[in-house]
């Protein structure tokens, strides 16, 4: 049905679609609704308003809103099943959403405060982390059922996929390692140290709550290094995933978030939230090749055009700050109506969808002439992510 | 019993909690608690959280915190605990900033406050209180400091194991005051001292108050379980030309017209 590079596969992360039962469709819908060619669409989950609203990129209209369960956080479209599934934070559940049918829909309990997904390259095995509970459940989307759930995280975040779909690399937020697992085994195989401890100097209680470990283990396509900047630190790990060894620390700006990398893979991106700083890396000199300015409270960088312009997603502005790739300079700004969340660049890399949390709306960017073309309305309330498949997904 | 280090020993911690634990205290610092590896591996077992209380039990400056459940949107930053609690002009056109903590935002909130005093008839001089500061991260600390020194080497030293001189960092912006005074008291402690001690030292400020509460070490965090984290203690800090143990001394009592 749908022919994606593994490269996406690997890297497909939706964001939220909790499904608390049944399916309820908008006025909106027309007939029948069905998702199957998923790959035109883009799902926005609504924190909210609990519902996952669905788009299409023909059109840039809103076609539906699909009811999930409470606060959705993100959501995975398993094309290769025709799947989408949503994380519900608040529930501790997950909706499985048949596209083909949407009002076939399974709810499963997990553990605690599920969030962050990631799907497999083989497409059907989902990594979910339950951030509460210090545990990842892994799906089958086959069966629609956990198979297997591992515990000794810290706060799991993030998830990462080895190439093969062998490993699973863990971000804990928690602590200052990158958790390592055997996804056949389902057993933690390996802890990656980051940084040292953190130093605080406090009499009693005081610094622990803003204590921010790993958020992202972010590798390069062919799977060989990772990326993982530490909340705490002013620099970025660069870790050999097949040794399970650091390799280096490369210095960034302040209170680095984590890195986001281009789709071909040459630069990672890491939004330095302290300085409001942009360091660009190079991945294959594993050095900063630029610095430029960015903005308060930076979210997420989307790429697109040919990999020649970087949007940078600044939540604390309300707006895009735009880096030229191939200048490796500032390329203006774009003010944006609501305050935005996350984004998603379409395969072709021509379109950045914007979800914009204070406005319950979508923003939609031309990248080529890098200008906002439109705004779609009342997608739902606080729309917390976009996600397409066969992009470069990723949550906040 | 050979036991594995650094990172090796890390790696082994996937499979064995206490042996995490083990290593980052690092084996060759039990006996300073009383403990030695073998014995924790013996009497805990697997059980990484009895074994940080064992850490705890043998060193009163230890301590076990339990962190607050994870949520979205305190791990965004975006809704960061505030750091300055109060900022207000007094009577005779002196401002003052109420620093209670050194959140991920500190700097930002600082410069607002700053920003907010500038549009009211305030005279440029400005009481920095810091009499309900208990400190917290160290990183961010100088990175305040920085405000009002500029870039400073080597302006204190870490002594213990791992002996280092810190900088004050160069920043984007300066705090534009004409003179400044620094409040502290009894609650003022760690890192709300040191910057007190630098701010005397390399700012010009004036201390007035009441002696502080004199720690004058680090603690270094180590994650034990989800929800667990060991606060070690670590080095011991040093501001050359001022003394932190015992309490920094202030320069004078509180001046007049501002509330006890």
């Amino acid at each position: 049905m749908f022919d994606l590079p593994t490269l996406f596969r690997s890297t497909r992360v939706i964001s939220p679609v909790a499904l608390a039962g049944a399916i309820a469709l908008s006025a909106g819908a027309a007939g029948a609704a069905s998702f199957e060619d998923s790959g035109r669409y883009i799902f926005v989950p609504n924190r909210a308003s609990a519902d996952v609203a669905v788009i299409d990129s023909r059109t840039d209209s809103l076609v539906t809103r699909i009811q999930v369960g409470n606060v959705p956080h993100q959501v995975v479209i398993a094309d290769r099943v025709g799947k989408m599934v949503a994380s519900n934070t608040d529930d501790n559940t997950v909706s499985i959403v048949d596209l083909a049918a949407p009002e076939r829909a399974k709810t499963l309990m997990l553990d605690v405060e599920p969030e962050h997904m990631e799907l497999g390259p083989d497409g059907i095995t989902l990594a979910v982390g339950n951030i509460g509970a210090g545990t990842v459940s892994l799906l089958s989307l086959h069966t629609d059922r956990e198979i297997a759930r591992i515990d000794g995280l810290f706060e799991p975040h993030n998830l990462t996929f080895s190439p093969d779909g062998s490993l699973l690399y863990v971000a804990n937020l928690g602590a200052d390692h990158i958790s390592v697992i055997d996804v056949a085994e389902a057993a933690l195989i390996s802890e990656i140290p980051v940084v040292g401890s953190t130093p605080v100097a406090a009499a009693g209680e005081g610094a622990e709550e803003e204590y921010q470990g790993i958020i992202n283990v972010t590798r390069t396509p062919d799977g060989r290094f990772g990326f993982a900047a530490h909340g705490e630190g002013n620099s970025l790990a660069v870790v050999d995933l097949r040794s399970f060894g650091k390799v280096k620390n490369i210095d960034l700006g302040e209170l680095p978030w984590r890195a986001f990398s281009t789709a071909d893979g040459r630069y990672m991106l890491v939004p330095n939230n302290g300085d409001e700083t942009v360091s660009v890396i190079s991945t294959s000199r594993l050095e900063v090749v630029a610095t430029l300015p960015g903005a308060e409270d930076m979210t997420g960088v989307n790429t697109g055009w040919f990999e020649t312009v970087a949007a940078v997603v600044s939540r604390g502005e309300d707006k895009l700050v735009l880096i030229d790739l191939i200048e490796m300079a500032p390329a203006g700004e774009i003010a944006l109506p609501g305050t935005p969340e996350t984004g998603v660049t379409t395969p072709d890399g021509r379109k950045l969808y914007v979800a914009l949390s204070g406005s319950d709306q979508v923003a939609v960017v031309d990248l080529k002439t890098r200008t906002l073309v439109k705004t779609i309305d009342d997608v739902g309330e606080e729309p917390w992510g976009v996600t397409m498949a066969g992009a470069l997904n990723y949550c906040h | 019993m050979a036991m594995a280090l650094g990172s090796a020993a890390l790696a082994a911690g996937a499979a064995d909690p206490v042996l995490r634990v083990i290593a980052a205290v690092g084996p060759e610092r039990l006996g300073a608690f009383g403990l030695s590896a073998e014995g924790l591996r013996q009497d805990c077992d697997r059980d990484a959280l009895c074994a940080a209380r064992s850490i705890v039990a043998g060193d009163a400056r230890a301590r076990l915190a339990q962190t607050p459940p994870p949520d979205t949107d305190r791990i965004r930053w975006a809704r960061s605990l505030p750091s300055v609690a109060e900022v207000a002009l007094l009577g005779d056109g002196r401002g003052l900033i109420r620093l209670e903590r050194f959140g991920r935002k500190a700097g930002r909130e600082l410069r607002a406050g700053l920003e907010g005093l500038a549009e009211t008839r305030w005279d440029g001089r400005l009481l920095l209180d810091l009499r309900r500061h208990r400190g917290g991260d160290l990183g961010r600390m100088l990175r305040v400091a920085g405000h009002f020194t500029g870039a400073v080497p080597a302006a204190l030293r870490l002594q213990g194991e791992a002996p280092q001189p810190l900088d004050i960092p160069e920043r984007s912006w300066r705090a534009e005051v004409t003179a400044l005074t620094l409040l502290v008291g009894p609650e003022t402690a760690s890192s709300a001292e040191i910057l007190a001690a630098l701010l005397r030292r390399h700012a010009g400020a004036r201390v007035l108050g009441a002696r502080t509460a004199g720690k004058d070490y680090l603690h270094r965090i180590v994650p034990i379980v989800q929800g667990w984290q060991l606060y070690l203690p670590a080095e011991t800090v040093a501001v050359p030309g001022e003394t932190l143990a015992g309490g920094l001394l202030p320069d004078g009592p509180l001046p007049p017209g501002v509330a006890p």
